[in-house]
This record gives structure tokens, C-alpha cells and sequence, in this order.
């Protein structure tokens, strides 16, 4: 007889029956953890034998209904940036927006990513794993990833025949948030072609501080996405298209004219004006379309490898409407329109002795319009790029190197003096290219402990803004001033780190050194710029040498067969070089500490956790006084509450859960959020989450 | 024989895509730069002074910045009055002249009076401004006034416009700024 059960060692025992006889038998969780597949490298070679992290299954489900962003704040050594509560960027390592890549279902996000306040039109609803790869990761994915890259990742086409899906919904008691998310998926009976369609929404009205509601902080967002796949033999070949459309509310209280109204806002304790429960969403808001078409095709060559053909078109739509005169009520204030189309080829080579590794070239073309104000100007760009990355495995020890050559052109078209209808038409050309390279090692040492170091390059060109930018940024009351002549940013990236993976204790320590060369920031400026609305300051975009140094921890540890302890604990330090001083908006410390307790279940609810956590975010002690409006915000510290479980009702498994988010009620502020200045962090929120499988489902797969 | 066929799927698809980003790359869809559209943009403001005992007495004074927010510094003519005199002051044009036709803006305000209110602060001259106009909901405007001088003096007057929509108290403190600009003045 054997016992097996999913996460621990099998038992095998021998058994002569002649009367009935009662036997306990103890399982031993095994070395192995679910979570951490990718990280030992067992799946197909796609991701760098870099620091990472994967949120998948149970804690992937706990997440649903967040936005991207949130859903990754776990992680140790990610954070948020936000713009109020509706707006939420990840940040890794201290870097967000242009120096964070995105791949969305394989595909390299591309919308106005440069922008604090433009979340990306990301639906996590359509991901069965997201991957974190904190480091430059440039050799595999492209130019911009220099703080690390994200891979939200659809679950692979299933190619068993017959009907099946999921339907999900999520309900959070303090903003009203609804969402309902549904999948179908299956296969023809003779298994060659798959499909799924998933269409999701997202509802949420005004979000409540402890003691009141922020106005004008609800959002809807309507998504979905197709799929159709094709496979037989060798060859498969897929055709994916999504689509993304959000209305995002941006709290009123935070529309500022100049800087006189900000420091009176920061001087106030609440914002004057209140909002109420309700899902209206007026002026200013957001409406944001992005969707994308792809198609991947591969052929598997024996003795090879397998080659990969993707082709992929998105258009991103971006729309802004400020709080204005009634007469502009009818029109959006700010347009932009951005097309990228991308073309990607690699190899995913068998073993050479004992080296497999991944070849490949990419091209990308894009085209950027604007309507209305000028914020940034049109432009056409073309990205070539080739890499190679090889991993060697022998024996405890795996070693990988790559190497990657980008170039990258770019043409602008916009008015000498942009705010000028008479004002001649100018087309400045720009060039980049850069080659980067990546090493690391990773050994594997007994009981479950393993290490792993390395080095990689990374590298960005500046970004539109960073070059064009002219004008007054309103909710954050500075003049901001672009440089045509801001060159490419390099990093090298140190990291080493060690993860223990045993049946009671498991977790790692990673520790990180980025050199940044160039590093592009908006130097806040002691020279005001006169306007109609009154003096702001103004910010220029200049090019500094800066550092940026931390530690990610996070472990847990098995005190019963039911009873566990988890703590975790992230801290970045970010200085410019040439000053010694310490930069603007980068994430205090954070350490968690944490119970998790396995109830006994019966013969309906199994699988029944509850975990108690209380994370401490400390004050962010390191800028001065001039480098903010206003003094940073105190540290805080939440209590968070997680309960889950599998309920075997109506003979379908259905996953239950409920958290509860600021236990506490506490009012805080963070120092990430742009609106700090004018209101607090929301309250407390208890979300409700319910999943429910149909059709005939497999029997426990990889999913 | 298999092997060729079933390799032209994915040599058809590198062919396709090639093309596609070719024809992308290649088109001359050259679209015109869109008109400039500064719609909430103002360039210019205007104050005109009346004085009330001789009516011929007027002074102007503007405020004007016709390249908008950085660029060129704005030009701020100095408002010169007379000592010891009552003048009635009326915000006299509000303009956005950056866009292919000057537009005035004051027009707009006066209808959105009950979501608007002019604040004047001088300060060292001695000039102290009244609010003589109200909106439709009885709270004070502010684009007519009457501006008393005293004894002959240097300051400078600013001039802010609150945009308070749908909390207008009559007083500042609600909304956001759409003006704040200051005159010199010279009481001589």
C-alpha cells in the first residue's frame, strides 16, 4: 500500500489483511515545496537564475481582486507606489514605473508606463502564477529592466478534451468593490485544439478612510481574454488576444492649482472636501483601453531544441479628464495613444553537454500620438535586440551567463515651443545601444539549503517624459523640466543569497548592491518658474551616479504539525554618489511577523488555514527636510487576518476565503502614495472570496 | 516531406509577422501635430481701474504670459493710482490666447459665478478692495469691486482666482487656484 499526499513523502508500507485492522500512518511534509518549482529550476528554462519570487495557488487566491500591484506587496522587497487609493504601481527594490517591466501573457507590457500615476492595464485575473525576478534582468527581457521584471502568466492551454471553467467573485466591505470573474476552457475530442475565454469586471466605489469616504475614488474596470491553440506532434501554435478597459475616480480632494494650495492642504487635517458611499465616478478620472493580439507558434526538433515565433500588437489608449470649466466638459483634457508591435524568435536549445540555454533576437516599432494638452510629444520608435543565455548543471552546482546587444532609434515630432499653434514643427532623432551581460551560480547544498550569486547588467534609455517633459505637474504642484540630451542609464546589479527549503523550517535571505550610472531622477530645484497660477518650483530631470543596497528576508517555521511562525523583512537604502545623499521616494523598511494555524477540518471544509500577520512599516528617516513639502509620514503597523478553506458542497470543490485588512481600523499615512499630503491610507477592509468550479474538471492538476 | 510541411506553419507566421511590422514601419501615415489645446490655459488677465469721481479716469493693467506655464517670464504692467481716491475695479478680461483663436475666458467665469470667487490681497500699498458683485446664490464674486486708496505708497496687489466647484462657501479656502498673479502697484 502506498500513501501519498500532494506536498509530503509517500509512505509505502507492506500489509497482509486477514481481519480489519486500524493502522496510523504520520506523512513527513516532503523537501520539496509547491511553491518553489521555479525556483530549483525544473520547468522550462525561462526565467534567469536570478533572485525571484512566484505567488501561485492558495496565496495567489488570497490575492484576487487586488490590482497588480497589491497583489505582489508580499513579497519581500516589493512595495507600492499609489496615487490615492485607486492608482497602485509595484516597485522592486526601490525602483518603479520605467525601470519595472512587465510581461503580460508573454508579451512585454507596453503602455504609458512612465507615469507614477498610470497603473498598468494588467488584469490579474487572467494569471495563474506571478513571477517577480528582482535584479536587471536585461539579458533575457529588453532594455527598462532594470529594477526587475514581472511575469503575469496565464495557465498553459489544456489540451484534455471536454468542457470545464471557474467561476469566481470577490466582495470588500470598504469601498463596495464587487468582482466577478468567469472562465471556460476545454478541448476537441481528439485533443488538437484547445480554447478559453475568461471575461472579468472590477466595481468599487468610494474608498473610506478610518473616519471618512475619499471622494471620487471609485473605479470600473470591464476585461477579458480569448484564447485558441493548436497542437499536435511538434508543432503548436496559439492565438491570444485581451482587452483591458478601466475608468479610474482620482480623489478630488487632491486637485490642487499651485503650490500655495498644497502646502494649505498639507496644513489641513482632513481635505475639505468629503465624499459619500457611492459609485459615481466624475471629474478627474481616468479611461484607459489597452488590448493586445498575439500569436506564438513553436516547432520542437529533436536533437535541437525548440524554436519560438511570437508576433504581438497592442494599442494602448489613454485618456485624462481634469476638474474643469463647464465648458470642456464634454471633451477629455490629455490623449494618448500608443501602438507597439513586436516580433520575437528563439531557440530554447536541448542540453549540450549538460548546457541548455535559450538564443534569440527581437524587434519592436512604436508609435505614439497625444490629442490635446502637451504633455509629451508624437513619436516613432524601432528596438532591435539579440541575446544568448546558457545555464551548465552538473552535479550540486548550476552556473548561467548571457550576454544581449540592444539598439534602439527614435524619431520626435512636436512644436519648438510645444504650447505655440505658429510655432515650427521639430523632429529631434535619438540612438541608444548598449550591450549587457549576466552571470550567476547557484549550488545546492545538503538538507534543503541551497546558495546562489551573481552579476548582471542592465541598461534604459530615457524614457519620453524624461526627455520632453515642459510644463506643470498639477496634483504634485512642481514644474517639470525635460533634457533633450539625457543619455542611457546602466546598472550593475551584485546579489547573493541563500534559501533553506526543509520539512520545518524554509525561507531565504537575499542581499542586493546596484550600481547605477546616470540614474535619471527629477532634481528638485530652487529656481521658480512664474505662471498664471502662481511661482511653482522647478524640477529638472538630470543625471546623476547613484547606489541603490538591501536586503530582502522572509522564513517560516513549522512549530506543530498545525502551528507555524513566519516572519519577513525588507529594507533598501538608495543615495546619489555624488552628494552622499539619500533619494526621494524610496520604501521604508517593512518587517512581518506572522501565525499561521491548519484547522482540523471534517469531511466538508479541508484545507482550512488561518493566518494571523502584522506588518510594520517604519518611517522613511533618511530624506531631509528640502527634499519634501512636508515632513514624511510616521511608520505604521497593520494587522492583517486570512482565513481559507476548501468546501466540498454540491459535489464541487469550492475555495472559500475571507481577510481582513487593517484589523485595526489604524490611520496612517505612506510615505508612497502621492495623495499623502492630502488624506489618509484607507481603513479597514474585510474581503470575501469565493471560487467554484463546473464541467468536468482534471483530476489535481498543475494548476 | 512531413517535416516541411508542417515547418511551413511557423515559417508562414515569421513571414506574416515580418511584413506586418514592415508595412507598420514603413506607411507614411503621417498625422498632422494636433492644434494646440491649452484648453484650461489663461495668458492673459486684465484689471480696470474707474476712477469714481472722474469717470475719464481709467487705468489698465495686465498680466500676460502668451507662452504659457516656463519659456519666456511673464510681462506685469504696474498699476499706478491716484492717493486718496475710490476707484471701481472690474476684472476686465481673462484671456487663453495660446490657442489658434484668442479665447475669452471671462464669459465662462461669469456663468460659472456660483462655482468661482476673486480673492485680492494687496499688501504695503495703501489699497484696500471691496467685493461689490454677488452670484446667484448671494455669495460674493469679485469681478467688480471698489479699490480706496490712502496716502501715496509702493506694494502690490495679488489676485487669485479660486475655481470651487460645487463647494463655494464665500470663502477661500475651498477648490483649487485657476489664477494667482501680482501686480505691482504704486499709489502716487
Amino acid at each position: 500500500m502506498v500513501i501519498s499526499h500532494l506536498g509530503f513523502e509517500p509512505v509505502i508500507r507492506e500489509l497482509t489483511l486477514t481481519t480489519s485492522t486500524e493502522l496510523t500512518i504520520t506523512l513527513v511534509p516532503a523537501a520539496s515545496e509547491l511553491g518553489e518549482v521555479s525556483a530549483i529550476g525544473q520547468r522550462q528554462y525561462d526565467t534567469p537564475l536570478m533572485q525571484q519570487n512566484v505567488i501561485q495557488q492558495k496565496e495567489l487566491a488570497l490575492t484576487r481582486g487586488q490590482s497588480l500591484g497589491e497583489a505582489l506587496k508580499s513579497i519581500p522587497g516589493l512595495s507600492t507606489i499609489q496615487t490615492g487609493p485607486s492608482i497602485v504601481k509595484p516597485v522592486i527594490h526601490g525602483m518603479h514605473s520605467n525601470r519595472v517591466l512587465i510581461y503580460n501573457a508573454g508579451v512585454r507590457q507596453e503602455g504609458q508606463q512612465w507615469g507614477s500615476e498610470h497603473a498598468p492595464e494588467v488584469d490579474p485575473f487572467i494569471a495563474t502564477r506571478l513571477t517577480v525576478v528582482k535584479g536587471a534582468a536585461s539579458v533575457m527581457y529588453g532594455a527598462d529592466a532594470v529594477g526587475g521584471v514581472i511575469l503575469v502568466e496565464p495557465a498553459p492551454l489544456d489540451y484534455q478534451p471536454g468542457l470545464r471553467g471557474r467561476a469566481e467573485t470577490v466582495l470588500m466591505s470598504n469601498n463596495g468593490l464587487g468582482a466577478l470573474a468567469g472562465t471556460v476552457e476545454g478541448a476537441t475530442t481528439n485533443g488538437l485544439f484547445s480554447y478559453r475565454a475568461q471575461l472579468t469586471t472590477r466595481q468599487a466605489a468610494n474608498a473610506r478612510t478610518p473616519d471618512y469616504y475619499l471622494k471620487n475614488t471609485g473605479f470600473r474596470e470591464y476585461n477579458g481574454a480569448a484564447s485558441v491553440g493548436f497542437a499536435k506532434g511538434a508543432f503548436a501554435a496559439e492565438l491570444y488576444a485581451s482587452t483591458f478597459n478601466s475608468r479610474l475616480g482620482i480623489f478630488e480632494g487632491a486637485h490642487i492649482g499651485n503650490t500655495t494650495d498644497l502646502l494649505a492642504a498639507i496644513g489641513r487635517d482632513e481635505p475639505l472636501i468629503k465624499g459619500d458611499f457611492s459609485y459615481a465616478i466624475g471629474r478627474p478620472y481616468q479611461l484607459i483601453g489597452h488590448h493586445l493580439l498575439k500569436t506564438k507558434s513553436s516547432y520542437d526538433f529533436a536533437r535541437v531544441g525548440k524554436l519560438n515565433v511570437q508576433y504581438s500588437y497592442q494599442r494602448n489608449n489613454r485618456e485624462e479628464y481634469d476638474l474643469v470649466r463647464q465648458a470642456y466638459e464634454n471633451q477629455y483634457q490629455l490623449r494618448f495613444n500608443l501602438t507597439t508591435q513586436a516580433l520575437d524568435l528563439y531557440l530554447d536549445h536541448v542540453s549540450v553537454a549538460g548546457v541548455r540555454g535559450k538564443i534569440g533576437v527581437n524587434a519592436q516599432h512604436q508609435q505614439n500620438y497625444y490629442d490635446g494638452r502637451y504633455l509629451i510629444p508624437f513619436f516613432t520608435s524601432y528596438n532591435v535586440g539579440a541575446f544568448a543565455t546558457e545555464r551548465w548543471r552538473t552535479g550540486h552546482l548550476e552556473l548561467e551567463a548571457g550576454v544581449r546587444y540592444d539598439q534602439r532609434h527614435m524619431q520626435a515630432r512636436l512644436r519648438q515651443v510645444p504650447t505655440d499653434q505658429s510655432s515650427p514643427e521639430i523632429r529631434p532623432e535619438f540612438a541608444y545601444r548598449q550591450v549587457t551581460g549576466t552571470a550567476g551560480a547557484a549550488y545546492q547544498l545538503p538538507a534543503g539549503w541551497r546558495l546562489n550569486a551573481g552579476v548582471a547588467k542592465g541598461w534604459r534609455p530615457p524614457s519620453i517624459n524624461e526627455l520632453f517633459s515642459q510644463g506643470v505637474h498639477h496634483s504634485s504642484a512642481r514644474f517639470e523640466l525635460g533634457d533633450r540630451t539625457l543619455g542611457e542609464e546602466s546598472t550593475l546589479n551584485l546579489y547573493g543569497g541563500v534559501t533553506k527549503t526543509g520539512p520545518r523550517l524554509r525561507g531565504e535571505i537575499g542581499l542586493y548592491h546596484n550600481t547605477i550610472d546616470h540614474y535619471i531622477y527629477l532634481k528638485p530645484g530652487t529656481e521658480a518658474v512664474l505662471t498664471v497660477r502662481g511661482a511653482f518650483l522647478a524640477y529638472n530631470y538630470v543625471q546623476v551616479d547613484a547606489e541603490f543596497y538591501g536586503a530582502d528576508a522572509s522564513a517560516s517555521y513549522r512549530l506543530t504539525d498545525r502551528l507555524s511562525v513566519l516572519a519577513k523583512y525588507s529594507a533598501v537604502r538608495a543615495y546619489n554618489r555624488q552628494t552622499g545623499r539619500h533619494l526621494e521616494l524610496i520604501p521604508a523598511d517593512r518587517v512581518t511577523g506572522g501565525l499561521s494555524l491548519e484547522l482540523p477540518g471534517g469531511e466538508r471544509f479541508a484545507d482550512n488555514t488561518l493566518s494571523l500577520t502584522a506588518t510594520h512599516t517604519a518611517r522613511q528617516r533618511r530624506v531631509q527636510d528640502d527634499q519634501d513639502f512636508a515632513p514624511t509620514p510616521a511608520g505604521y503597523t497593520l494587522w492583517n487576518l486570512d482565513f481559507s478553506t476548501e468546501a466540498h458542497l454540491l459535489g464541487r470543490t469550492m475555495t472559500l476565503s475571507v481577510s481582513g485588512y487593517n484589523l485595526l481600523n489604524t490611520t496612517y499615512r505612506d510615505y508612497l502614495n502621492a495623495f499623502r499630503y492630502f488624506a489618509p491610507e484607507i481603513g479597514r477592509n474585510v474581503t470575501l472570496r469565493l471560487s467554484v468550479p463546473f464541467g468536468n474538471q482534471l483530476p489535481k492538476s498543475t494548476k | 516531406m512531413r517535416f516541411f510541411s508542417q515547418l511551413s506553419a511557423p515559417a508562414a507566421l515569421v513571414a506574416t509577422s515580418l511584413l506586418a511590422l514592415g508595412l507598420g514601419s514603413c506607411s507614411k501615415d503621417e498625422a498632422p501635430l494636433p492644434d494646440v489645446r491649452e484648453n484650461e490655459l489663461i495668458t492673459s488677465v486684465r484689471l480696470k481701474f474707474v476712477n469714481q469721481a472722474n469717470a475719464s479716469d481709467v487705468k489698465l493693467a495686465t498680466w500676460k504670459d502668451l507662452d504659457g506655464d516656463g519659456g519666456n517670464p511673464p510681462i506685469i504692467d504696474r498699476i499706478a493710482l491716484s492717493p486718496n481716491a475710490a476707484y471701481t475695479m472690474t476684472v476686465d478680461a481673462i484671456l487663453n490666447e495660446t490657442s489658434a483663436k484668442t479665447d475669452d475666458v471671462t464669459a465662462e467665469i461669469v456663468k460659472e459665478a456660483t462655482d468661482h470667487l476673486f480673492v485680492y490681497k494687496p499688501s504695503g500699498a495703501n489699497l484696500t478692495i471691496a467685493i461689490t458683485d454677488k452670484d446667484a446664490k448671494g455669495l460674493p464674486f469679485g469681478l467688480q469691486t471698489k479699490a480706496t486708496t490712502g496716502a501715496a505708497s509702493t506694494g502690490s496687489l495679488r489676485v487669485v482666482l479660486r475655481h470651487q466647484t460645487r463647494t463655494k462657501d464665500g470663502t477661500e479656502a475651498p477648490g483649487s487656484t485657476d489664477v494667482d498673479t501680482t501686480f505691482p502697484v504704486a499709489v502716487q
